[in-house]
């Protein structure tokens, strides 16, 4: 399903653009804290793992979804006031450090695929830069969802060349159940239209 | 020894001077070095300051956490010191002795098993001697305490059953060609999904390269050695000459070389092993990890793309490094900085882990143990 997904999904992705703009970089923050934020303990998600907090109602939070693979996160931001384009993020202890945001050029992998270079944000994902996010921008959010696998399976390696950085493992996740999350943005997207 | 003015015969002795100038000019320094020390010495009491602040936190956050209702929970895991009691070992075996010796310090350092609330997914503990709660929350342990044979991690914990779920671990020198040992399911069934990343470590490569011998040439050079009234009396005259910096020999050069590797995800969806905890307990349960090395799997319906398979996984060995109490109480936590959690340690519980598995017996560091579909 997800070589269906990653075949259109990360065709949008090959298209990435830099960080968002310079005055876009404090909503983008308060999306990704947003994002970062766990369930509450004992509330009962759309799916196990995901969280989806927005259903349209909050109509200044934009609309997101994650899900949570242990210490990994994995996620989608919605096209909101601020910016055009949607988000995918991954983020996890393996991760490097940034500072600020970074440009990146990964290689995405996936089971039964090619790997694809793309250029992804380093972004810190938390407000005490404990967590760090690759942001990958999607040029066509709403075909990205489309073609959304139900499980994933994906994995970041690492592609600027240096003496102490090459194909390293970046990120290495996987979700299940990503289809009712993704109904739910879908709502949460439509209310907020 | 000195000349007034410019007397070129005195050349010959010229550096004896240079020399008895130098000790002069000397002196300062080594009053600065004194009192480098001295600040260091001062930067040293404020680190140990520091550290003992730190530690009475975290001595404190564990107290108040189990006044609240918590569980503190002790986690056992092979000493790492006890494998690798030296720097240079570490070094060693960071990755390029994983196939000669059997070990592996970037296994032993980056492996991490996570245990997942089984009622509240968001609750879980990370094990693993590199994820402490300073850098990714309280998922991590709040202390390392360091045993003779096993280290015992501390963390907080809400009360429940908690399942292991993921285990994760990189592995040097090893391709989709070459990885896990393989043993025959037993069963058709699964207990989870193996995920290996084809990607790239970092070998350090120690080796010894013959340089020549270096110098380096002093240009001639003339110092004013006795002003008297605005006029020079007495110069130093040093003639050109040349230093050796270094001597012909061998010196050690380390090389970082890239070297195929595996990032490993094993996800249990089966009941494989668990623990419970009550509210207020103090719990000291054992290590449950791979040994990579010689960890033997079952896989099949494998998927494989450009650099990730996928595969089902029908059983894992597992190895399980049994904590101990009288060690644990025997360690010196008021030294430590840690009285409070050494109050508590005395009415610790050693809860057995509960496993679905079958015992292989006894190797290097516990007890082995096989998971499998029936």
């Amino acid at each position: 399903m997800l070589r269906k997904g990653l075949a259109a999904g990360l065709g949008s992705l090959a298209l990435l653009a830099a960080a968002p703009a310079q005055s876009q970089d404090a909503q983008m923050a308060k999306a990704l804290r947003a994002l970062a934020v766990p369930p509450k303990v004992g509330t009962t998600p759309v799916q196990p793992g995901w969280n989806v907090p927005n259903d349209g109602s909050n109509r200044d939070a934009p609309c997101l979804m994650s899900y949570r693979d242990g210490l990994n996160l994995m996620g989608y931001i919605a096209p909101t006031k601020g910016w055009a384009k949607g988000y995918f993020i991954v983020s996890g202890p393996s991760v490097p450090y940034a500072d600020r945001p970074t440009d990146h050029r990964v290689a995405l992998v996936t089971d039964g695929t090619s790997n694809q270079t793309v250029k992804a944000v380093r972004w810190p994902l938390d407000r005490k830069g404990k967590q760090f996010a690759f942001l990958f921008e999607l040029t066509d959010f709403n075909t990205a969802l489309d073609v959304m696998s139900d499980e994933e399976n994906l994995a970041v390696l690492e592609m600027r060349e240096g003496q102490f950085n090459f194909r390293q493992s970046l990120f290495s996740g996987s979700w299940t159940g990503g289809h009712a999350a993704r109904d739910k943005l879908r709502a949460c997207m439509a209310a907020k239209a | 020894m000195t000349r007034p003015f410019r007397n070129r015969a005195a050349r010959g002795l010229s550096l004896l001077a240079v020399t008895a100038l130098a000790a002069f000019a000397m002196a300062p320094q080594i009053a600065s070095a004194a009192q480098e020390r001295e600040k260091l010495t001062r930067e040293e009491r404020k680190e140990r300051e520091r550290e003992r602040k730190y530690r009475s936190s975290i001595d404190q956050a564990l107290a108040t956490a189990h006044k609240d209702g918590k569980a503190i929970l002790i986690v056992a895991v092979p000493a790492f010191k006890h494998k690798y009691p030296t720097e240079a070992l570490i070094d060693e075996n960071l990755a390029d002795e994983v196939t000669d010796t059997g070990t592996s310090a970037a296994i032993d350092l980056s492996m991490a098993s996570e245990w997942v609330h089984t009622q509240y997914p968001e609750l879980m503990i990370a094990v693993s001697q590199n994820l402490n709660s300073g850098a990714i929350g309280p998922a991590g342990f709040f202390y390392r305490f360091e045993g003779r044979r096993r280290d015992y991690l501390a963390y907080i914990v809400e009360p429940g059953t908690y399942a292991l779920r993921t285990i994760s671990y990189p592995r040097p020198r090893s391709s989709f060609a070459n990885r896990h040992g393989t043993v025959a399911a037993r069963g058709a069934g699964s207990i989870g999904q193996l995920r290996q990343v084809a990607s790239t470590m970092l070998e350090a490569e120690q080796t010894e390269v013959f340089l020549n011998a270096a110098t380096t040439t002093v240009a001639a050079s003339e110092q004013c050695n006795w002003w008297y009234k605005g006029v020079c009396t007495q110069s130093v005259y040093t003639p050109e000459h040349t230093r050796q910096t270094r001597a012909a020999g061998f010196y050690p050069r380390t090389d970082y070389l890239p070297i195929p590797a595996l990032d490993v995800s094993i996800r249990l969806t089966g009941d494989v092993a668990s623990f419970s905890t009550g509210a207020g307990e103090i719990v000291l349960i054992d290590g449950l990890f791979p040994e990579p090395l010689e960890t033997q799997l079952a896989v099949s319906n494998c998927r494989t793309g450009e650099s990730m398979q996928v595969c089902a996984l029908q059983a894992i060995d597992l190895t399980r490094a049994a904590g101990s109490l009288d060690e644990l109480r025997n360690y010196d936590f008021v030294a430590a900085h840690f009285p409070l959690l050494g109050q508590l340690v005395g009415a610790a519980q050693h809860r057995p882990l509960s496993l679905n598995a079958t015992a292989l017996g006894q190797v290097t560091y516990g007890e082995r143990f096989r998971a499998e579909a029936r």
